[in-house]
């Protein structure tokens, strides 16, 4: 039997979704990581009516399509899918992490969710630890102005991956964003008062997360990693 | 000097020479304030000596500052404020050596501005307008009536100018002091939402609620009276219309006009941005309180963000590899229907191809010596030859020719080691070629 043979026509529902003007770039966006939220109405409505046959079509790239509980939508592909992954760095963790805690705090009601830089910024100093975030932009890290412009360098890109994931809308030309719920992917290992090692184990099995050791990264893993992040700005690749 | 006189850079260097400046720190504040309380129970608003030294002694004791210095410290401090014209000082009795201060205009906007509370009502705005349309009327009576320049001076310009232009400046300080209030609202709504999550809802909803109210009002009273005030201000335009000497009447009723304007817009636009703000504010209540009933998420979040350094897992994300489709471009850009036909003349010839044309010629012209045995001497047949081509190709021609002529054959005087020819002019630039003839092929 020839592959490119059926028994099964395509269902006309999943006919019409791959059909629909959307479809391209949304798969696009998909498969390149994005998270589609709420605000982004058309998209979020197109996936939210077809979810279930769209579903069934990345099946066939053993991915899932997935529907968090806050409404947002992304692709979660499982390790032996087509579709390859990539794993976010510990910065973009606790940037993550940062910008998830946020998007839940009221002090920042006024500005109207819209935060920049800057803020971010000095969030991330009073909520963390300043030694070790210096920590992961440089191993030897002494604390230097160098070191602090670095760091505010690399948050920076990571800020510019999370656009790109979908994570915060950006407004405007300058440093100014809005935080989306997709977000919340960060804070999943203490979003109910499960055990968080409970969680994490499951969210490992699920392919949503790896278990990241601090022994594992050598310094060619993480030469890779810059190498990756210029290639990405150097294309200027904004999805 | 007036204010409009001035440019910026001459407001600039005229502080900077004056060398203007004000500071003040915590306690001096809360002199300055106590200064202001003290003095309003007097109902002549003068101040001696001694009840500075009283107000500064309360301060001084509330900040627990030592008890010794304290003369000293007041007087050092009374003339601080005199130096930066906060207080004004009257030699009441020069005999006696005392003095009575008064606050300045200055001391009392400052003290105004952390103490009191300012009222914002529609009452006092509707007032305010009352008085604004109120003067406008009269000035635009005494327009009708004034006969010379000089009542227009005395009774229009004035009342313009001191009355409705003041009037207007008290409607604009109270639409700044509503402004406050919104910020001050913002915070309250942060903090209450801080204090209690889900009990604050109703409180914050009633806040937002309230301020977007007043806002309302306090904009429909601007509006309905806003425009009797525009045509109060154009009637008296239209009175001093082509008479040249009333120019400064209707310079000042222009700028009135942008004023009232100004106010009615600010108003207007802080309800958009009010609304905006009840929006989000709202949206958070659905959204961030529905995810985070009982802020018990914040606090592990917070807590998690804390201990970073026991994390230990990494969100994976899909991420396919991007196609860099270039084919299509190219294609696009060479198709036909992009660039059209080229027009025969500007085909794109290859430099190749000319030389190539050009040696074939040259080859042709130089094979008639070789078949007839005659001998080639080079400058000669190169100065005939270049007259037919313009003289920035010579050099290129030459180069052709000479490679063409060498492959024909060979000098016999060369070969015969006689001494170097004579060189020879080819063409009428002075340029020269030193070559034995060509005699065997």
């Amino acid at each position: 039997m020839s592959l490119t043979n059926t028994e099964f026509p395509m269902g006309l529902r999943l006919a019409q979704a791959i059909a629909n003007p959307l479809f391209p770039k949304l798969d696009t966006a998909l498969r390149s990581g994005r998270h589609i939220s709420a605000d982004d109405l058309d998209n979020h409505s197109y996936l939210l009516e077809f979810h279930s046959e769209l579903d069934v079509f990345y099946a066939r790239y053993a991915a899932e399509l997935i529907k968090a509980p806050e409404g947002f939508f992304y692709l979660r592909p499982r390790p032996s899918s087509d579709i390859a992954t990539s794993v976010l760095s510990e910065l973009d963790m606790l940037v993550g992490k940062v910008l998830c805690y946020l998007y839940l705090s009221p002090d920042r009601l006024a500005n109207e969710g819209i935060f920049n830089l800057a803020d971010l910024q000095e969030e991330i100093l009073t909520l963390a630890d300043e030694q070790q975030l210096l920590r992961m932009v440089h191993q030897r890290s002494g604390g230097s102005d160098l070191d602090k412009r670095r760091l505010l360098e690399r948050l920076r890109t990571t800020l510019r991956r999370l656009k790109r994931l979908g994570m915060v809308t950006a407004l405007g030309t300058g440093d100014r964003f809005r935080i989306n719920e997709s977000v919340f992917r960060f804070g999943a290992d203490v979003r109910g008062d499960e055990d968080p090692r409970e969680v994490q184990l499951r969210m490992i099995r699920e392919g949503e997360a790896i278990l990241h050791d601090d022994e594992l990264p050598t310094s060619e893993h993480l030469l890779d990693e810059t190498d990756d992040e210029m290639e990405e700005e150097q294309l200027g690749l904004d999805v | 000097m007036t204010e409009q006189s001035r440019t910026l850079p001459e407001l600039v260097g005229w502080v900077r020479q004056e060398g203007l400046a004000l500071s003040l720190p915590n306690d001096r504040l809360a002199f300055l304030i106590a200064i202001s309380a003290l003095s309003k129970g007097d109902l002549s608003q003068e101040l001696t000596e001694a009840a500075l030294h009283d107000a500064f002694g309360y301060v001084s004791q509330v900040f627990g500052q030592v008890d010794e210095t304290v003369t000293s410290r007041a007087n050092n401090a009374i003339n601080e404020l005199v130096r930066q014209k906060l207080l004004s000082r009257f030699n009441a009795d020069p005999t006696a050596g005392e003095s009575l201060y008064r606050l300045t205009r200055l001391a009392v906007s400052i003290v105004d501005f952390f103490a009191e509370q300012r009222e914002v009502s529609t009452i006092k705005l509707s007032l305010l307008l009352e008085q604004v349309a109120g003067e406008l009327e009269k000035s635009y009576r005494s327009a009708l009536a004034a006969d010379d320049i000089q009542q227009w001076n005395q009774q229009v310009y004035p009342r313009l100018k001191f009355s409705v232009e003041e009037i207007l400046g008290r409607i604009d300080l109270t639409q700044r002091a509503m402004d406050e209030q919104q910020n001050h609202v913002k915070a309250q709504i942060a903090e209450l939402l801080n204090l209690n999550w889900t009990q604050a809802i109703h409180s914050c909803e009633q806040l937002l609620h309230e301020t977007g109210q007043t806002l309302k009002e306090l904009q429909d009273t601007l509006d309905a009276a806003g425009h009797q005030l525009q045509e109060g201000l154009l009637n008296i335009q239209e009175a001093c219309q082509g008479r040249d000497e009333l120019f400064h009447v209707a310079d000042l009723t222009h700028s009135l006009q942008g004023r009232i304007d100004a106010i009615i817009s600010w108003g207007q636009q802080c309800i958009e941005l009010w609304a905006r703000y009840d929006r989000h504010v709202h949206k958070f209540i659905r959204t961030a309180i529905d995810m985070d009933k009982h802020r018990a998420f914040s606090q592990r979040l917070r807590d998690s963000i804390r201990d970073f350094d026991q994390h230990n897992w990494l969100l994976r994300v899909a991420q396919e590899h991007r196609l860099l489709e270039l084919r299509d471009e190219t294609l696009a850009l060479h198709g036909e229907e992009v660039t059209g036909e080229v027009p025969e003349e500007l085909e794109y010839q290859q430099m190749q191809d000319l030389g190539n044309a050009l040696t074939e010629r040259i080859q042709a012209h130089l094979a008639a010596y070789r078949d007839e045995g005659k001998p080639l001497d080079l400058a000669e047949v190169l100065r005939e030859y270049l007259q037919a081509y313009p003289q920035f190709q010579h050099f290129d021609v030459t180069r052709m020719l000479v490679d063409e002529a060498v492959r024909l054959g060979h000098a016999e005087a060369e070969l015969a080691g006689f001494k170097q020819p004579k060189w020879k002019p080819i063409n009428e630039t002075g340029a020269k070629v030193q070559a034995h003839v060509i005699d065997q092929y």
